[in-house]
């Protein structure tokens, strides 16, 4: 039997409706499936699947934890499921089964969870957009000849899309906030430590990169970190602890935040008009909700701290392919790698271990100035976005020149980088809608560990300008 | 007038002494620098007097913190404090005093700790013994002729002798525990993330290194670490959670914990018998407790962790050696700097960023097994030193050829770099003499965050094996 309310339902109203019996774990498993096939030709957003896997999780009676039953998908980056190849979007990487489960998605399991398939990234994760080689571009629900944004774009495509109402996403950049903005989706990098990354990884790229969400609803998010977020004992640092449940806090209304909002970038750029009118709307939205909102930037050498976290990016990529070098004893060359990413390689070749320290340094003293700023204000409210989603094919992805190649970057991404650096939370809301009908999401960020602030704030704006309905206008 | 007594109180009995008014601060701080100018031309402990701030400070307002009066020394390494130098024991550091202090430092000071001086180390703390050219080495009180262990040398002899009851240190190897196993202190390198470095730095060596405290009773490194603990806005990464207070919390016993003991090398070579001894001792004394003690060891390649290790911390001194150049416009040279310092500054230039992130991939290697073997152990007892404190000069530090200066320790501390790479708490715990009474020390292991298991097994255990009367035999 065909589910076909499923898509209206997020990951824990599904998760409810099975519990309720009202529809089974298998039919809501078989009608992901369903929407995969139907949709998944004209997105690309899903590379791997694992039907028959998930169908049997499905199957079984037990069905356990706040998402009893809710299928969902994962990154092709990191989440590791035994059995399952894990790419990161490159020819360079071999299609060889996992030996092992990441804790995340251990916890997802546990938490009843069914990850049915991997979803499209572009090569190692390195781009605002979802585009590779290897398994070509992902489209953007609102209009396939737009970007999903990336890196995690075909977790974000399946989501808007409604083929799943969760699906797991990393972000060392943005690449969470970035395809949630241009998708139209909850997206919450969390802070640096909150989710564990082994038995893998840990401190991702050199602690830039952390793991998460994107979904259609706040409590999807808020109730997925709860599930996900205690430490394991093997990590190398911890968050700070949460106070209480995220699911619960964002039950109770928010304290009057201070807010700054900034309407341009730190170098002061603006940003598109219509980019920068939806930050002025959500600013007054916050405004009349009793929230005190004050049009002001930190100050933040943003040249230097964009400089650090290339150094650190680009050293990050010298590490994945000298490893991958030493895996399968094949030099990273044009032949297995793309342009832009041989040309960051190269880059990061000539990073010194001295240079990267050097690097971090002046992250940490950038994270001191912004949490000295954060005294001051609880959230900082930007575009997640300079401009609408991009077009596919605006980024060459065989460029070597990286100058050239990033050009159209420049202004598209420009608080993202920044909570990455510091390893504070920012989270992307879909409150706007560009006139051709994409979304222009909005960043709001917090002090390092304040997830809670930013999920509640999330809540009550998600009640005052609900989006849920927006989904049932698009038309792939 | 003398208080002949001093030797005879800890940090938190000199204190309350204070607090009931039985001795004035001042007259305390008399008596440590008394004893300081009668024992340092021996023990060459203190290698910068700040006596008369420290007099004046002893006779104003006291902070009320748990040490209000207590006399108090800082280490030469990374505790910046107003009007204090930090030298790093190098020449090519000049004898600066800070504008400021660090966060660390304020907080010793608002614990109500007096400083009145600083205490030797070796070249940038480097090396597990106490010998610089630019200070000269510092000796044992134990036995002059040997070394006190490093890089915390100087604080740890000061304390052994009685000049104060405990004394600052940081440890990014070992440099807490070596010296508190060599001179028979109570020394605890906390977890990563316990405390902040802040405000001039986040993760110093990359969260290898923390601060806090040798001191000859554990409620005094407990007092001190509620005192100095916690995150401060713009920590790179948060505090592992922690009770209300340490002090009261070490007041109830352990449950009954799972302990494993290793009495060889991780390689399986043997130990020092003496160290053997020490390990056998410290077991015995936790069984007669009720903990249930085997023999067992985690699955630790060290040969590629030191190496990752070496890379690490060659790096972190090239970064640090190009920082103070580039402030001090000064261009390094070899004579500059002893041979050792020089060979891992050479070193730490040619090591790449990405072979530096190789590195970190296996400290997650090792953090991830230590996670597991912890699984089944609440507790891992190693001896702190690979065998009985050195004499001094024993060492070839002036060596630039690092298999005949760096690497030699290794075999000489063969543990303690491991708890560094992970993160996780380790104590030094003085229960074993050996037969010439030098001071045979035994490292205590916990999960990462867990430092209340260890204050609270180092309580009972001095508790039931006191060793406090022994630092009234040491005759210097």
């Amino acid at each position: 039997m065909a589910f076909r309310e499923y898509h209206k339902f997020d990951a824990l109203g599904l998760a409810q409706a099975i519990a309720k019996k009202k529809v089974s774990a298998r039919e809501v498993m078989d009608e992901a499936i369903a929407r995969a096939e139907a949709l998944n030709p004209r997105l690309n957003a899903i590379v791997f699947k694992a039907y028959e896997d998930a169908q049997r999780a499905a199957q079984r009676k037990s069905q356990r934890g706040p998402f009893a039953g809710v299928p969902m998908l994962l990154k092709d980056m990191r989440a590791n499921v035994k059995g399952w190849p894990n790419r990161s979007g490159s020819r360079y990487v071999p299609a060889t089964p996992s030996a092992f489960e990441s804790t995340l998605v251990t916890r997802c399991k546990d938490a009843g969870l069914i990850p049915f398939g991997k979803t499209n990234v572009p090569e190692f994760g390195i781009l605002p957009t979802t585009e590779c080689k290897l398994y070509g571009p992902a489209h953007n629900p609102w209009n396939l000849a737009h970007s999903p944004g990336g890196s995690s774009g075909g977790s974000a495509a399946a989501v808007a899309a409604g083929i799943v109402p969760i699906a797991h996403a990393t972000d060392g950049g943005g690449s969470i906030r970035i395809p949630a903005s241009a998708c139209g989706l909850v997206g919450l990098k969390v802070s640096r430590g909150r989710i564990t990354q082994g038995p893998g990884a840990a401190d991702a790229t050199g602690g830039l990169s952390v793991d998460g969400f994107v979904t259609r609803s706040v409590r999807d998010t808020a109730a997925a970190l709860d599930a996900t977020c205690a430490p394991d004992p093997g990590d190398p640092y911890f968050a700070l602890p949460p106070d209480g449940s995220y699911l619960e806090g964002i039950k109770r209304k928010t304290k009057r935040l201070r807010i700054a909002v900034s309407t341009k970038m730190l170098n002061g750029t603006p940003h598109d008009a219509e980019v920068t009118a939806a930050v002025r709307k959500t600013a007054k939205l916050c405004a009349s909700l009793g929230h005190e909102v004050e049009e002001t930037d930190p100050t933040i050498d943003a040249g230097a701290l964009v400089n650090a976290f290339s150094t650190v990016w680009c050293a990050n990529v010298a590490f994945t392919l000298d490893s991958l070098a030493a895996q399968t004893g094949i030099k990273p060359s044009l032949d297995v790698v793309e342009g832009l990413t041989i040309g960051l390689y190269e880059l990061g070749k000539r990073v010194g271990a001295a240079e990267f320290i050097a690097a971090r340094q002046v992250m940490t003293t950038a994270g001191r100035k912004f949490a000295a700023w954060h005294e001051k204000y609880d959230v900082w409210l930007t575009a997640t976005l300079g401009r609408p989603p991009m077009k596919l094919g605006t980024i060459d992805i065989d460029e070597t020149d990286v100058q050239k190649g990033f050009l159209p970057n420049f202004g598209y991404v420009p608080f993202t980088s920044m909570q990455n650096c510091a390893g504070t939370p920012g989270i992307n809301l879909p409150l706007n809608w560009s006139k051709e009908g994409l979304p222009l999401g909005v960043q709001f960020t917090a002090r390092s560990g304040d997830e809670m602030t930013l999920l509640k704030l999330a809540a009550e704006l998600e009640k005052a300008a609900p989006w849920a309905h927006r989904y049932d206008t698009i038309r792939i | 007038m003398a208080f002949s007594e001093y030797g005879s109180f800890d940090g938190l009995g000199l204190a309350a002494l204070v607090a009931k008014k039985k001795i004035k601060p001042a007259e305390l701080m008399d008596e440590a620098i008394a004893r300081a100018e009668a024992l340092n031309p021996k023990l060459n402990a203190i290698i910068f007097k700040d006596y008369e701030r420290a007099r004046q400070l002893a006779k104003g307002k006291l902070a009320k913190g748990v040490f209000a009066g207590v006399p108090f020394l800082l280490k030469d390494i990374a505790a910046f404090a107003q009007g204090l130098p930090s030298r790093q024991a190098s020449r090519f550091i000049p004898a600066i005093r800070h504008p400021r202090d660090s966060y660390l430092v304020a907080k010793f000071k608002a614990s109500g700790l007096l400083l009145f001086g600083v205490t030797n180390v070796p070249e940038f703390g480097l090396v597990a013994s106490t010998e610089s050219k630019l200070y000269g080495p510092a000796r044992n009180p134990w036995n002059l002729a040997h070394s006190t262990g490093g890089s915390s040398g100087g604080s740890a002899a000061a304390v052994a002798a009685g000049i104060v009851p405990l004394a600052h240190a940081n440890d990014g190897g070992g440099s807490i525990r070596i010296p508190a196993g060599a001179c028979g202190l109570v020394g605890l390198k906390p977890s990563r993330g316990r405390l902040s470095h802040g405000p001039d730095f986040g993760a110093p060596l990359d969260g290898l290194a923390n601060d806090l405290v040798v001191s000859r009773s554990v409620r005094d490194t407990a007092a001190a670490l509620d005192a100095v603990r916690g995150f401060m806005p713009g920590d790179p990464f948060a505090e592992p959670p922690h009770p209300a207070s340490y002090l009261k919390a070490i007041k109830t016993k352990p449950k009954r914990l799972r302990i494993a003991v290793t009495l060889k090398k991780l390689d399986g070579s043997p130990l020092h018998a003496d160290c053997v001894a020490a390990v056998k001792s410290a077991a015995k004394a936790c069984e007669k407790l009720g903990h249930i003690v085997e023999e067992a060891m985690p699955s630790l390649d060290q040969p590629s962790l030191m190496g990752a290790f070496t890379a690490f911390w060659g790096g972190g001194l090239s970064a640090g050696i190009d920082a103070i150049s580039k402030l001090t416009r000064q261009t390094p040279s070899r004579e500059l700097f002893e041979g050792l310092t020089w060979a891992l500054y050479v070193a730490g230039k040619n090591v790449s960023a990405s072979d530096y992130l190789q590195g970190k991939d296996l400290f997650n290697g090792a953090s991830r097994e230590m996670g597991r073997f912890h699984e089944t152990y609440d507790v891992w007892i190693t001896p702190t030193l690979g065998r009985p404190p050195e004499k001094n000069g024993v060492f070839d530090f002036d060596n630039t050829d690092l298999t005949k200066s760096f690497e030699p320790q290794i075999d000489y501390v063969p543990f303690t770099a491991m708890q560094n790479v992970t993160g996780q708490p380790a104590m030094n715990i003085p229960l074993y003499w050996n037969k010439d009474n030098l001071p045979i020390g035994t490292q205590f292991v916990a999960p990462f965050g867990d430092e209340l298991t260890l204050l609270k097994l180092a309580a009972q255990l001095e508790k039931s094996n006191p060793w406090f009367d022994r630092y009234a035999k040491i005759k210097v």
